[in-house]
């Protein structure tokens, strides 16, 4: 069976493949997604003490480092038993925001913007962000903006661009100043007036591409992510709430420490990435999505003014949920605008220079769970700890991981469509490359293994055959 | 905004190839009282950079290189109009150039510093070798930024260590 390869795949974080399988007849059969890098953090930070987690788990990613942080200090709150004060909470958020800016704005402009730019069959030596430099500076100066916007902010608040501190359990390790308050918000007038340029110009070149809206992952799925009481777009934290492509509530108020009761996770031999799915459903049936899509089809509203008015406007694509992935990029863009308001609001409540942000305490639980919206969709730490505090054992839900099902009978369904076995041309390929582009996988953070590792190697002759085979794991 | 940027890059957890960031960090010490000069350190070149660029009159690029001797030093124009490398995942000198011309109308004169490593394996000190050079290593730097601020054309460095190998 003849067997197309695209790798690696390119403008993605991370590294992975796309395997195209031909029928005789040159028809597509099937398609997989490859993730073929291993980290292996929940096995290497066992007997670390819980204190070092956040430090710890960090630097899975140079992306979304801030996601692992939060994440993993709200574990910690947990192990504690602490409720960290309000102004902590506040500052965790605007760090948090800031992070969605800058990684949103590395999604769209700098990995997918080549493209819409460009063409789906533009030059591949030219469809990239050099190209973009070239043929729109405007767009890519915004991009740069936008990148900087959040990264100043992590790096002003946390002292690093990448890898920042200053997230701790029980808090932050100090208080925001006034002058580092006000610096912040004189960059916000700029970032609003992007983020709206980038959805003016995104939302008519959207009309170039209704042969890929319709066929970039969209089908029925659940989407999953996190709720609260007011209906509003929940980032830091609620409760999780599950919906079907009707719009429907499937499950409601799942408590976060329960994830495993609806939550499985299955391996498949041809990808590190593990495949996580609805339990309630089963695996594969079980198939959901999470990240700016799903948040904007779960949430009622965003909660700040132009954001909320761009997403009336984006709930008129469809009559329920929005199903199509190619979307991805304009809930992203919404998401931008969004994260920029808010964190004007945040900084604005005289509350936000209080001195008291940090609780402290021993462990007072064997376990702790995390859970928040990164970037890429909900992101879950779970730990156990011995009573030293050391950490006996670490979960992680990723982001992409809950993506993982969906990209891969996205990547089918556009290989279908696009993919002619007669006649492969360049244009067909960067179109199934664009579906996995579109769920923006972080897949340096995804890959993890909890002491096992499935491995299948082939020994292939130079015409492709398969000599010898073997399994482990 | 700073007449000279020094960029010095590199990744601090594989031995040598933080000799970018290591000669950075004593640089900005150096010259922290000096409105003149602006020092960033970085795990690697970013578009983000760009802009940085294009608001200097001078940029030297500190860096690791890769070579048949340890510690050789070596000083290299770069024009904007070079061939570019990449300009993503990773982000090289000239490129950066070439966007802070397209972007911001203005590519600085620009010079790449290197010095040739013992070793890219992990570990978070340099190597002994490339420690004991580190001195030349930033005495070059030095003469680079002074060159350029005294308003002369920089000329090679010649080192007497470089001859003997």
């Amino acid at each position: 069976m003849p067997t197309l390869t695209i790798d690696p795949v390119t403008r993605i974080e991370g590294h992975s493949k796309i395997t195209i399988q031909l029928g005789e007849d040159g028809e597509v059969q099937d398609a997989h997604f490859h993730v073929t890098q291993l980290r292996g953090f929940e096995m290497f930070c066992e007997g670390r003490p819980f204190e070092e987690m956040p430090a710890l788990m960090a630097r899975i990613c140079g992306i979304c480092p801030v996601s692992h942080l939060i994440t993993s200090a709200k574990a910690c709150d947990a192990i504690m038993a602490v409720t960290i004060p309000e102004t902590a909470e506040k500052l965790r958020r605007v760090m948090n925001l800031a992070q969605i800016v800058q990684s949103h704005a590395l999604s769209f402009f700098h990995l997918s913007s080549p493209d819409f730019l460009l063409g789906m069959d533009g030059d591949p030596a030219k469809r990239n962000l050099a190209g973009l430099v070239a043929e729109n500076p405007r767009l890519a100066r915004d991009g740069i903006r936008m990148r900087q916007f959040g990264q100043q902010i992590i790096e002003w608040l946390g002292g690093k661009r990448v890898h920042p501190g200053w997230i701790v359990p029980g808090g932050v390790s100090e208080p925001l100043t006034v002058e580092r308050r006000d610096q912040i918000l004189a960059t916000i007038p700029e970032a609003i007036t992007i983020s709206l340029r980038a959805l003016r110009w995104f939302k008519p070149e959207i009309e170039k591409f209704r042969e890929e809206i319709r066929t970039f992952a969209n089908f029925p799925t659940l989407f999953l992510g996190l709720a609260k009481e007011d209906g509003g777009l929940a980032l830091y934290k609620g409760w999780i709430r599950v919906i079907d492509s009707t719009g429907e509530t499937v499950a409601d108020h799942i408590n976060p420490l329960l994830y495993q009761e609806f939550i499985g996770e299955a391996v498949e031999p041809w990808s590190y990435l593990k495949s996580t799915y609805y339990k309630p459903l089963g695996y594969p049936d079980g198939i959901y999505r999470v990240g700016p899509l799903a948040r904007l089809n779960l949430a009622k509203r965003c909660g700040t003014p132009l954001a909320d008015a761009e997403l009336a406007e984006f709930r008129e694509l469809e009559r329920h949920a929005v199903l199509s992935s190619f979307y991805y990029h304009h809930a992203r863009l919404i998401e931008m605008l969004f994260a920029v308001e808010r964190i004007q609001y945040l900084l604005s409540d005289a509350s936000i220079l209080s001195k008291h942000v940090r609780a402290h305490a021993r462990p007072n639980n064997p376990e702790g769970v995390g859970i928040m919206e990164a970037p890429r969709g909900t992101l879950i730490h779970h730990y156990k700890v011995n009573e030293e505090g050391l950490i006996t054992h670490a979960n992680l839900i990723i982001a992409t991981g809950h993506n993982n099902l969906a990209m891969n009978r996205g990547v089918l369904q556009a290989a279908r469509h696009f993919v002619r076995g007669e006649r492969i041309e360049e244009g067909m390929l960067n179109r199934v490359e664009a579906v996995i582009r579109a769920f923006d996988p972080c897949l340096s953070c995804s890959t993890h293994a909890d002491g096992r590792m499935a491995l299948h190697l082939e020994l292939r002759s130079p015409q492709g055959s398969v000599l010898d085979e073997m399994w482990s794991g | 905004m700073a007449d000279v940027l020094i960029i010095g890059y590199g990744d601090t957890l594989r031995t040598d190839d933080s000799i970018g960031v290591e000669a950075a960090k004593v640089l900005a010490e150096f010259y922290r009282n000096d409105p003149a000069v602006r020092v960033i350190t970085s795990h690697q070149l970013t578009p983000e950079m760009a802009e940085d660029l294009a608001a200097s009159r001078f940029v030297l690029f500190l860096d690791a290189a890769v070579g048949e001797r340890p510690g050789v030093i070596a000083k290299t124009q770069l024009r904007a109009n070079d061939q570019a490398g990449s300009f993503s995942h990773r982000c090289s000198p000239v490129a950066l150039l070439k966007a802070a011309a397209q972007l911001y109308g203005n590519a600085p004169s620009a010079l790449s510093l290197t010095m040739s490593a013992t070793s890219f394996e992990m570990g978070m000190a340099l190597s002994p070798e490339i420690s004991r050079r580190m001195p030349d290593f930033l005495t070059a730097a030095k003469h680079v930024v002074a060159d350029f601020t005294n308003g002369r054309r920089a000329r090679p460095i010649r080192l007497a260590s470089q001859s003997g190998g």
